[in-house]
C-alpha cells in the first residue's frame, strides 16, 4: 500500500503547491517567505510551528481569502487568485474552532454547506445522516442545534461538511486543538481514512504527536519561513519533538 | 475593596467606545435641544408681544365699552425650552365677549403645521428617550458580560463581596454616564445664559429639579439594565429584554394607558359642549326676545286710551328708563348664558380630570410617563396648563368686564349701531351716530399670567419623583437580590 | 447559489429567539395599533355625527332664518387617520359658517383634549417607525462582521460562493425572512376594519396597502443600512452602536430638527398680525359703510313694506362690496401666509427628507390623507360651501350678510300670527370632497420612490464594500 502511493506520488501532480508563496501585509509584517510545498493527492501534510508562524497565512492564501504578495498557492495547477471560485470547489477547509450557525441543526448546518459547495443538484438529505454517523455523530443528535454540541462533536460536524463537499484537497486549521485525547484519536482516523480515499490533505497543528502519526510530510514553518521538510521515512527513529524545539530555539 | 471596583468600573466605561459616542451622542443632542429651544422660544415671545401689541391698538380704535371684544393671550413660558409639554397643542389666545365662555383656541401646532408633523425637539425629549436607551447600553452587559468574557469568576476568586461589587458596579457605570451628561448639560445652561433668556429665580429653581429628575430617570435605567444583566446569563438576550422593555416602557405603555382611559372614562367632545350651550344660549336669546315684545305690547295696552301727543310725551318721558331696563334685560341674559357655559366647561373639566386621573394613574406603570408627568409639573407644561390658563383667563374676564360696566356708566362711548327709523310720516331714515370718540384704554386692567408657585409646582411634582425613587429603589433592590443568587459559572 | 443563501438566512432568522420575541412584540403591537385605530375612529364618527345632529337640532324652533347663526361644519373623520395619524389630530376640524365671514378652522383633537398630545396615539405608523425599524437593527446589525466573529464566514467563503451572490441572499433573505411573517399580524388587522364594522372604500384599501408598502419600504432601508453598517465595521458591538445612534438621529432628532430650524429660516406672518390688519381693514371698512348708511334716504312713500324692501337692496349693496372688498384683502393676506408657508414647508421637508424615516412619515401621512395639504383641504372646501350657504340664506332671508335685526314694531300688527318654525334640514349639506385616490397616490410616489432610492442606495454601499471584504 505504502510503496503504490508513494508510486503513485511521482506519477500524479501535486493537489496543492505552494510555489515560492510570499506575502507582506499591509502594515508591512512579512508573514511568508517564499514557502514551497506540495502535497499530493492520498497524502497528508502536516505544518508545524509557533503561534503567528505563518501557518493559517498559508491556509488563507490557499483559499485566497488573502492574496499573494509573491508566488502562487495553486490547487490541483490552478493558482488561487487566477480563480478564487474554482479552487474553492476544489477544497474543503476545516478550522480551529469550528463555528456553524448555532440556531441550526447539525443536519440543516450539513445541508446549507453542502449546497453552497454547489451540490444542490441531485443532492439528497440522507447523504447529510449517512456522513454524520461517518464521521461518529449517533442519530439522536442530528437535528439536535448546535449550540448544544460540545467541541468534539463541532469538529466532527466541520469534518462532515468537508466530507460531504467530496473535495479532492482538506485545508485543516489545527483542528485537534482543544480536543480531550479520545475525540482527537477518533478525528485522526477520520482523517486517515479521507486519505484513504485519495485526498489531499494540508494541516497546520501544534500537536507533533498527532502530525508524527498521521502526516506523511512535516513542514516546520518560523517567521514566515518553511525551515525544515521531511517526509516520514525520513523521520524515522528521529525524536521529532527534540528537532523541533531545536528549530524553535534556533540550534539547527 | 469598594473603591477599586469603582475606579477599575470606571475606567474600563471611559476606555471603550461606548462612552466616546455616549458623550458625542450627548454633547451635539443636548446642546441641539437646548438651541432649537431657544430659537423657538424666541419666535414665540415675538409672536406674543407682537400679539399683544396688535391687540391693544385695536383696542384703542374701539367706541364702545359695552360692546368690548378683544383677545387675551397666553404668555410662553421659557420653561418650554426644556419641557416643552403640552404647550405647543393648547390654544394661545382666548376671545374676551361679554357672554362667550373663555376657551383657549389657535394652538401652535394648529396654525403652523408644519411643526405638528414631526413634533418638537426639547432636552425632556433628549433624556426621555435618547439617554435611557444609553443608560441601557452602559449596563446591559455588566455582569453577564463579565461572565462571558470570564473575568466575572477571576474577580471572585478573591475575596469580594458580591454585594460591594454590585453597588460599585452601579457606582461606577453611574459615574461613567453622568460625566457625559453634565458637561453639555451645563454647556446648555451657559447657552441660555448666553441668549439672555428671560429666567427668574423660580424659573432656576425649577430647572434644576427638573434637572435632578431626569438623573434620576437615567439612574432608574442603570439600575434596571443592571438588575436585567443579573438576571440573564447572555449579555445578547439581556440586551433583548432590555430593548423590548424599553420600547414598551417609552413608546407603548404611556400610549395604551391613555387609550385604555379613554375607552374607560368616555368624555364629550368641546363641539357637543358647545353646541349644548349654544342652545342654552338661543332658549335664553327667544325667552328675552319675546319678553322684550311682550314688555313692548304691555307698554302699548297701557298707552292705548291716549291721544297721540300724550303717547309721544309718555315715551319720551320712559325712553331712558325702558332703554335702561331692556339693557338690564339684555344684561342679565348675557350673565345666564355666561354662567351657563361657564358651568358647562366646569362639568367637561371635571369629567376630563377624572379622565387624565385615570390615563395617568395607569401610565404611571412605565417609570418614562412618571417622568414625562413629574418634568412636565415641574416646567409648568402639563395638561393643567390649558385649566390653570382658562382659569386666569376667566379671572381677567370678569374684572375686565366688571371694569367695562364701570367705564360706560362714567363714559358711555359711542354706539356702533345704526338706528332704522320707519315712520309713517318721514319715511324710513336712518342714523349713525357721528361720536367717533374712541375708549381711553389707559385704566384698563392687563391680563398679568401668574406663573405656579415654587410649592405648588414641587407639590405637583412630588408623586412622580417619588415614584421615580421608588422604581430606581426597586431596581437596585432587584439588581442586588439577582446577581446575590447568580451561578458566577 | 444566491437562494441557498436566502434560504438559510430565512431559517436562521426564523429559527432565533430574537426572531421568537420581536415577532411576538410586533404582532401584539401591530393588532393593537389596529384595534385601537379602528375603535378611536368609531368614536370619532359618534362624535362627529353627534355634533352633526346637535348642530342642526339647535335650529330646530327658529322662525326666522336670519335667526341662524353659528353654523357649523365638521371635518369628517376617516378611517385611515385612525390609522395613520399625521397632523389629523392637530388641526381645526370645525368651521363656523357665516357669510362673509373668515373662515377659521378650530377645535383640533389635542387642543380639546391635550391629555392625548401628551404621549400621543399609537397608530400603525408609529409601529412603522419606531418598532420596526428598531428590529430591522436587530435582525442585521450583525448579519455579515457577526458571521466574521463567529467564524462561519470563513468556512461559508471555503466554498465556490461569489461575494456578491452572497450579500444579495443576505439581503433578500432576512428581509423575507421578517417581511413574510409580519405579513400575518398584518393582515390580520386588514381583516379587523370589517369585522368591527367599519367598511373601506376600494381606493381607501388601495392606500392602505400602499401605507403598508412603504412601511416596508422604510423596514427595507433600515435592514440595507443595517447591512451596510454592518459590512463597513469590524465587531458586531461596535456595528450596534453606530446604528443605535444613527437610529436615534434618523427618526428622532433629523426630522424633528429640520423642519423647527428650516422653518424657522423661512419668516412667515404670524396668524394674529393677519387677524389684526384683517379686522382693521374691516373696522375701516365699516365706518366708511357707516357714514353712507348715515347719508340714507329713502325715496319715500307710505308704503311700509316698499320702503323696507327698498333699504334692505341698499343695504345688500353696500354690505355686497364691502365682502367683495374685505374677501380680496383678506384672500391676498392669506395667500401671502400661504404662499410664504409653501416655502417653509418645502424647505423644511425638503431637509428632513435626508431621513428615511421622515420620507416614509410624508410618504404615509399623503396617503392617508392627513398631511397638511388636509387642512387646506378643508379650508378651500368650507370656503366653497360659504358661497352655497351665501346663496341660500339670500334667498331665504333676503339679507346679505348676517346682521342681527332687532324689529320694534308698533306691536299691533304681528300679535297673534303663529309662525312657522323654518325647517334646518333645507340648509345645504356640506359635502367634503376630498382628494382623489388617484392624486393621493401620484403625491406619495416621489416619497415612496425616494425610499426605494435610500434602500438601493444603501444596498449599493454595503454591495460594494462587501467586494472588497476581508472574509478572514
Amino acid at each position: 500500500m505504502e510503496s503504490d502511493k508513494n508510486n503513485g506520488m511521482s506519477r500524479t501532480a501535486p493537489m496543492l503547491e505552494a510555489v515560492n508563496l510570499t506575502k507582506r501585509y499591509d502594515d508591512g509584517v512579512l508573514a511568508l517567505d517564499d514557502l514551497n510545498l506540495s502535497v499530493f493527492p492520498g497524502r497528508a501534510y502536516a505544518m508545524l510551528g509557533a503561534n503567528g508562524a505563518g501557518k493559517t497565512t498559508t491556509i488563507n492564501l490557499f483559499l485566497n481569502f488573502i492574496d499573494p504578495t509573491e508566488g502562487e498557492a495553486r490547487v490541483a495547477g490552478v493558482a488561487s487568485h487566477r480563480d478564487p471560485l474554482l479552487i474553492r470547489e476544489k477544497v474543503s477547509y476545516v478550522s480551529e474552532n469550528v463555528m456553524l450557525y448555532m440556531n441550526f441543526s447539525a443536519v440543516q448546518n450539513l445541508d446549507f454547506f453542502a449546497r453552497l459547495s454547489g451540490r444542490s443538484k441531485g443532492f439528497r438529505r440522507d447523504e447529510c445522516r449517512d456522513v454524520l454517523r461517518r464521521v461518529g455523530l449517533e442519530d439522536d443528535c442530528h437535528d439536535r442545534k448546535l449550540k448544544t454540541f460540545s467541541k468534539g462533536m463541532r469538529q466532527k460536524c466541520g469534518i462532515a461538511i468537508a466530507v460531504i463537499k467530496g473535495a479532492p484537497a482538506i485545508l485543516l486549521d489545527e483542528p485537534t486543538s482543544g480536543l480531550d485525547p479520545k475525540a482527537a484519536f477518533e478525528f485522526m482516523n477520520l482523517l486517515d481514512s479521507l486519505r484513504a480515499e485519495g485526498r489531499a490533505i494540508l494541516m497546520s497543528t501544534h500537536d507533533i504527536f498527532r502530525a508524527r502519526e498521521i502526516a506523511d510530510d512535516i513542514g516546520i514553518v518560523k517567521e514566515g519561513r518553511l525551515v525544515m521538510q521531511r517526509s516520514r521515512e525520513e523521520l524515522e527513529g528521529e525524536d521529532l519533538e527534540k528537532i523541533y524545539l531545536d528549530y524553535m530555539s534556533g540550534l539547527s | 475593596m469598594f473603591g477599586t471596583l469603582v475606579r477599575k468600573e470606571l475606567k474600563n466605561i471611559i476606555a471603550g467606545p461606548k462612552f466616546a459616542a455616549t458623550f458625542l451622542a450627548c454633547s451635539v443632542l443636548i446642546l441641539l435641544g437646548v438651541c432649537v429651544g431657544i430659537v423657538d422660544f424666541k419666535a414665540d415671545m415675538k409672536q406674543y408681544e407682537t400679539a399683544v401689541q396688535l391687540e391693544q391698538e385695536q383696542l384703542q380704535e374701539q367706541h364702545s365699552w359695552s360692546y368690548l371684544a378683544t383677545r387675551v393671550f397666553r404668555k410662553p413660558d421659557p420653561m418650554q425650552i426644556f419641557v416643552g409639554g403640552v404647550s405647543r397643542d393648547i390654544g394661545r389666545f382666548s376671545v374676551l365677549e361679554e357672554s362667550e365662555a373663555i376657551r383657549l383656541t389657535g394652538s401652535a401646532y394648529s396654525n403652523d403645521t408644519v411643526f405638528a408633523v414631526f413634533r418638537f425637539i426639547d432636552l425632556h425629549f433628549i433624556f426621555m428617550v435618547v439617554m435611557s436607551l444609553f443608560a441601557i447600553l452602559f449596563t446591559y452587559d455588566s455582569i453577564n458580560g463579565e461572565r462571558e468574557s470570564g473575568t466575572l469568576k477571576l474577580v471572585f476568586t478573591n475575596p469580594v463581596k458580591r454585594f460591594s461589587y454590585i453597588l460599585a458596579k452601579f457606582a461606577g457605570s453611574w459615574l461613567g454616564l453622568a460625566i457625559p451628561l453634565v458637561i453639555p448639560v451645563l454647556t446648555g445652561l451657559l447657552l441660555v445664559l448666553l441668549f439672555r433668556v428671560p429666567l427668574t429665580a423660580d424659573h432656576w429653581g425649577r430647572l434644576l429639579l427638573f434637572l435632578l429628575v431626569s438623573f434620576l430617570y437615567c439612574t432608574f435605567f442603570l439600575a434596571f439594565g443592571l438588575m436585567v444583566s443579573a438576571m440573564t446569563r447572555r449579555s445578547s438576550v439581556s440586551f433583548l429584554v432590555l430593548l423590548v422593555s424599553w420600547v414598551a416602557m417609552i413608546l407603548i405603555v404611556p400610549k395604551a394607558a391613555v387609550m385604555a382611559a379613554g375607552k374607560l372614562a368616555p368624555v364629550p367632545s368641546v363641539a357637543q359642549i358647545e353646541s349644548r350651550i349654544d342652545r342654552f344660549s338661543s332658549s335664553e336669546w327667544e325667552k328675552y326676545i319675546k319678553g322684550m315684545e311682550e314688555t313692548s305690547i304691555r307698554r302699548e295696552r297701557e298707552m292705548s286710551g291716549m291721544t297721540e301727543e300724550e303717547r309721544k310725551a309718555q315715551r319720551e318721558i320712559n325712553e331712558w328708563n325702558w332703554l335702561e331696563e331692556s339693557e338690564k334685560a339684555r344684561k342679565a341674559v348675557e350673565t345666564e348664558i355666561w354662567n351657563n357655559s361657564k358651568r358647562m366647561y366646569e362639568e367637561l373639566g371635571n369629567l376630563r380630570g377624572r379622565q387624565e386621573r385615570l390615563a395617568f394613574v395607569l401610565s404611571r406603570v412605565s417609570p418614562a410617563s412618571a417622568y414625562k408627568l413629574a418634568s412636565m409639573n415641574l416646567a409648568g407644561t402639563d395638561t393643567g396648563l390649558k385649566e390653570r390658563c382658562e382659569g386666569q383667563m376667566a379671572r381677567y374676564h370678569d374684572s375686565l368686564y366688571e371694569f367695562a360696566t364701570k367705564m360706560e356708566k362714567e363714559s358711555p362711548g359711542g354706539n356702533p349701531g345704526i338706528m332704522v327709523t320707519i315712520d309713517s310720516e318721514k319715511g324710513l331714515t336712518t342714523s349713525a351716530p357721528r361720536d367717533t370718540k374712541t375708549i381711553d384704554t389707559s385704566g384698563m386692567p392687563r391680563f398679568a399670567e401668574g406663573y405656579p408657585s415654587m410649592s405648588q409646582v414641587i407639590r405637583n411634582a412630588l408623586t412622580d419623583a417619588v415614584l421615580l425613587v421608588i422604581y430606581v429603589a426597586l431596581a437596585l433592590l432587584g439588581a442586588v437580590a439577582a446577581f446575590s443568587a447568580y451561578d458566577l459559572r | 447559489m444566491i437562494g441557498i443563501v436566502v434560504k438559510k438566512e430565512l431559517f436562521e432568522t426564523v429559527g432565533s429567539k430574537k426572531f421568537h420575541i420581536s415577532f411576538a412584540v410586533c404582532s401584539v403591537l401591530i393588532l393593537l395599533a389596529f384595534y385601537a385605530g379602528i375603535r378611536n375612529h368609531q368614536n370619532n364618527v359618534e362624535r362627529y355625527e353627534a355634533s352633526k345632529a346637535d348642530n342642526l337640532r339647535k335650529l330646530e324652533g327658529l322662525k326666522e332664518w336670519h335667526e341662524v347663526e353659528n353654523y357649523r361644519i365638521f371635518l369628517p373623520p376617516r378611517p385611515l387617520e385612525s390609522l395613520v395619524g399625521g397632523v389629523s389630530n392637530d388641526i381645526g376640524r370645525t368651521i363656523v359658517i357665516q357669510r362673509g365671514n373668515e373662515l377659521e378652522a378650530e377645535g383640533s383633537r389635542f387642543g380639546d383634549d391635550p391629555v392625548f398630545a401628551v404621549f400621543g396615539f399609537l397608530d400603525l405608523e408609529f409601529i412603522f417607525q419606531i418598532v420596526l425599524t428598531l428590529f430591522a437593527i436587530l435582525f442585521a446589525y450583525d448579519s455579515v462582521n457577526g458571521e466574521k466573529e463567529r467564524g462561519t464566514l470563513r468556512l461559508t467563503f471555503s466554498n465556490p460562493i461569489p461575494k456578491s451572490s452572497y450579500i444579495l441572499g443576505k439581503w433578500t433573505g432576512s428581509f423575507v425572512a421578517v417581511c413574510l411573517p409580519l405579513m400575518i399580524p398584518l393582515l390580520t388587522g386588514c381583516l379587523m376594519p370589517p369585522v368591527l364594522g367599519v367598511g373601506l372604500s376600494g381606493g381607501e384599501w388601495l392606500r392602505l396597502g400602499l401605507v403598508i408598502l412603504s412601511g416596508l419600504l422604510l423596514f427595507g432601508a433600515f435592514l440595507a443600512m443595517s447591512i451596510m453598517v454592518s459590512v463597513f465595521t469590524k465587531r458586531s458591538s461596535s456595528s450596534f452602536l453606530v446604528l443605535l445612534v444613527i437610529w436615534i438621529f434618523v427618526i428622532l432628532i433629523i426630522p424633528r430638527t429640520a423642519v423647527v430650524l428650516a422653518a424657522r429660516a423661512v419668516e412667515t406672518p404670524s396668524v394674529d398680525e393677519l387677524a389684526a390688519k384683517k379686522s382693521s381693514f374691516a373696522r375701516q371698512l365699516m365706518m366708511e359703510d357707516r357714514e353712507k348708511v348715515d347719508g340714507y334716504r329713502g325715496s319715500g312713500g307710505s308704503d311700509m313694506e316698499a320702503m323696507m324692501r327698498e333699504f334692505q337692496e341698499f343695504m345688500n349693496g353696500i354690505q355686497e362690496e364691502r365682502r367683495k372688498k374685505t374677501d380680496e384683502y383678506n384672500a391676498r393676506l392669506n395667500e401671502e401666509r400661504r404662499n410664504k408657508q409653501i416655502v417653509q414647508e418645502k424647505t423644511a421637508f425638503g431637509l428632513a427628507r435626508i431621513s428615511p424615516s421622515a420620507t416614509f412619515t410624508l410618504a404615509a401621512a399623503s396617503l392617508a390623507r392627513t398631511s397638511l395639504d388636509q387642512k387646506e383641504r378643508f379650508l378651500g372646501e368650507a370656503g366653497r360651501y360659504q358661497e352655497t350657504y351665501g346663496r341660500f340664506m339670500l334667498d331665504k332671508t333676503g339679507i346679505a350678510s348676517g346682521l342681527r335685526v332687532i324689529r320694534i314694531s308698533d306691536g299691533d300688527r304681528e300679535e297673534g300670527e303663529a309662525k312657522a318654525s323654518i325647517d334646518p334640514g333645507e340648509i345645504p349639506v356640506f359635502d367634503f370632497h376630498e382628494v382623489s385616490t388617484a392624486e393621493c397616490v401620484k403625491g406619495s410616489i416621489p416619497d415612496m420612490g425616494l425610499l426605494l432610492i435610500f434602500n438601493l442606495a444603501f444596498f449599493a454601499l454595503a454591495y460594494f464594500r462587501f467586494l472588497r471584504y476581508d472574509v478572514r
